[in-house]
């Protein structure tokens, strides 16, 4: 067990008790895409932190909104300074609930179909939302998590000027490789 | 001068105000750091002001095109994802490093307990500081 893990989980669930059930990462990709007329737009973040308690369910994850890489240098500075303003809202961030799947599943190697609700905040911004996923147990403690849902970036209050190339609706991937604690 | 004249002087004009255009929409992000450091702090420092006062730092550490460099004691290096290589710097505090993600090409060839310079972006704070687009400075 890595111990800077386990303090990971410990600054995130301090009021949980027992670490039996616990998974987390600081390693998670996060990634989303936006498909329109004149280009895309797509970007990757490799360093998302979550925590994944199996036991309750309650799963959180956090990611740094400039550590999301373009491959254009103007489309990363629009996207944080005119977008995101990422000097204000430096996180994104989720909590919620993971369900369809139990503790002592996940013991064992499987594939489980799960549903994750909660609320995503975004520029500030907090937002009901659920989606499918699918936890990948390998039975000794690697657990691989993905998610692919949809974001609007008018529901959490990020502005696009009239005539700017941004698609209504921005197609995202979580992918989380979970280690237990 | 003459009517064409000017006409072909605002055309070339033109042409090379599109053509730069062109080129900084095109000018791909680049992965590992050139420029010279804007500021030098050291892991443990980098750590406390972040602790101490987020948005401050973030406006200190984090602002657009400001480049960082860190010094500090390298704690761990992590290989196990493919796309980048980490390196934890030694910040004293053994809740949280510093976290200097390298593209693999650029990834230097460093061991743990090694006194270090890194330079690169700081996105700001999670669990630990995180830097990206590190680049080694010699």
């Amino acid at each position: 067990m890595n111990i800077r893990t386990s303090l990971l989980v410990a600054a995130l669930l301090p009021l949980l008790a027992s670490a039996q059930d616990k998974y987390a990462t600081r390693n998670g990709e996060i990634s989303f895409f936006s498909h329109t007329a004149v280009e895309d737009i797509d970007a990757v973040n490799h360093k998302a932190t979550s925590v994944l308690d199996a036991a309750t369910g309650a799963i959180e994850f956090a990611v740094l909104i400039k550590g999301f890489e373009f491959e254009k240098a103007l489309m990363q500075e629009h996207f944080n300074e005119n977008y995101m303003e990422s000097n204000t809202y430096p996180k994104a961030t989720f909590k919620g609930k993971v369900a369809g799947v139990t503790a002592e599943q996940l013991k064992t190697a499987g594939t489980y179909e799960v549903t994750v609700s909660g609320e995503l905040t975004i520029h500030g911004v907090a937002k009901p939302v659920s989606s499918k996923g699918t936890l990948v147990s390998d039975g000794k403690g690697a657990v691989k998590a993905s998610s692919d849902f949809i974001v609007k970036p008018a529901d959490h209050g990020i502005k696009v000027p009239g005539g700017v190339n941004v698609a209504e609706e921005i197609q995202v991937k979580a992918r989380i490789d979970y280690q237990k604690l | 001068m003459n009517k064409k004249t000017i006409f072909l002087s605002i055309a070339v004009v033109a042409c090379i105000a599109a053509g730069a255009a062109w080129y900084l929409a095109q000018k791909p992000v680049e992965r590992s750091l050139t420029k010279e450091a804007d500021i030098v702090v050291n892991a443990s420092d980098l750590l406390a002001a972040f602790t101490a006062d987020e948005t401050a730092a973030m406006a200190r550490f984090a602002a657009e095109g400001t480049v960082v460099q860190v010094n500090g004691t390298v704690r761990s290096i992590d290989r196990s994802e493919p796309s980048k290589v980490a390196v934890i710097l030694e910040t004293g505090d053994p809740l949280a490093g510093v976290v200097c993600e390298f593209e693999p090409a650029f990834a230097p060839d460093w061991k743990d307990g090694m006194d270090v310079k890194v330079k690169g972006a700081c996105t700001g704070f999670l669990m630990d500081v995180v830097v990206n687009r590190c680049a080694v400075v010699e």
